[in-house]
């Protein structure tokens, strides 16, 4: 028994099991169910002051400013955005503490599905070894693992006629789908006129710029890829995770890189 | 040695992993230089115990009640 499991495999199991017997013993609506809880009760700790958004934005210009006067001089630039900052009270994010305990988290529920919802094996005297003894499975019970078309501890996987290997089911493409939209509105985006504007960084920046880039494309297609692996009740949490990610990011920052998107829409309804 | 070994892995982490999570969880801290870059800096500077001294201490200070702090460069 390790530390790891007894601190955040345990409790999360015993919440995804209370979750299981309050929503009519489903495994699929519970998955749903307990990721929203979780995301909304961690929602304090990692969402990034909404007002500081809105005076980011007021205060632009004036980081502009201060970006052509200081040019070349990295140190003298932060310290006077610092100031600048201080000033008018605004707190540009989270910060690491909170985005560690995310990850693990993360990880951990990861690794709860590995081990209790696994395709081979029974999750009842899987997740017996990991509940409190209030919310035990006694012996005859079993899980209800079906939800929907799919069961949650198998892939969410198609096998169709004339193809003689496996693809993605829907459950997965939708959750690739809104990964990548969820990448694409934590992007700000920046009009065609300011990026030419902004040539002047230097180039270790624009390495993880780049890398950023390309990652908003190739993360979603490695959901799919380990998806397509690992038991669909997983895929279930992804899209609740990536789904209230944009939902936090519209509502604190706007729709990042997805206004020009919006834009065409609304001019192609009109 | 194992403070160059140690240094690369920190590069690794700022240019691989970190923007990776960025695709998933958006931007995380909040300070000048951020965390990656002071850890790096300290331990280049100071060493690798004391700089992973001081970052630690770092990464405990960035968090969201955490307010009056923006610029904080490595001594």
């Amino acid at each position: 028994m390790n530390i790891f499991n007894l601190v955040l495999i345990k409790p999360l199991a015993n919440g995804l099991i209370l979750f299981y017997k309050i929503l009519g013993s489903n495994m699929g609506l519970a998955i749903i169910g307990f990721s929203l809880f979780l995301r909304f009760v961690l929602n304090p700790l990692t969402r990034p002051y909404m007002n500081s958004m809105k005076k980011m934005k007021e205060i632009a210009p004036e980081l502009e400013r201060l970006k052509k006067r200081h040019t070349g001089d990295r140190v003298k630039l932060a310290q006077a955005q610092a100031d600048l900052y201080r000033q008018k009270g605004v707190n540009p994010g989270a910060g690491c503490l909170p985005y560690l305990l995310q990850i693990v988290i993360l990880i951990a529920f990861f690794n709860l599905f590995v081990k209790a919802l696994s395709p081979d094996g029974d999750p009842t005297t899987r997740f017996n070894e990991l509940l409190y003894s209030p919310l035990m499975f006694s012996q005859n019970d079993t899980i209800e693992t079906r939800f929907l078309y799919l069961d949650v501890t198998k892939p969410d996987v198609i096998k169709l006629p004339f193809v003689n290997f496996p693809m993605p089911g829907p459950v997965l493409i939708l959750a690739a789908l809104v990964q990548f939209l969820s990448a694409k509105v934590m992007n700000p985006y920046t009009r065609l006129e300011e990026k030419i504007a902004k040539k002047t960084k230097e180039s270790s920046d624009d390495f993880q710029v780049a890398m950023q880039k390309s990652m908003v494309y190739t993360f979603p297609l490695f959901t799919l890829f380990i998806g397509m692996r690992f038991a669909s009740g997983l895929a279930i949490y992804w899209f609740i995770f990536s789904l209230t990610q944009i939902f936090q990011q519209v509502k604190s920052q706007g729709w990042g890189e997805l206004t020009p998107w919006l834009e065409k829409l609304k001019s192609l309804k009109s | 040695m194992i403070r160059k070994v140690f240094l690369k892995l920190l590069s690794f982490y700022k240019f691989f992993i970190s923007p990776s999570l960025e695709v998933i969880l958006g931007k995380g801290c909040k300070f000048n230089p951020t965390c990656s870059e002071y850890t790096h800096e300290a331990i280049s500077k100071y060493g690798l115990f004391i700089g992973t001294k001081m970052a630690i201490r770092r990464v405990a200070r960035c968090h969201p009640m955490n307010t009056d702090l923006y610029f904080d460069p490595v001594p």
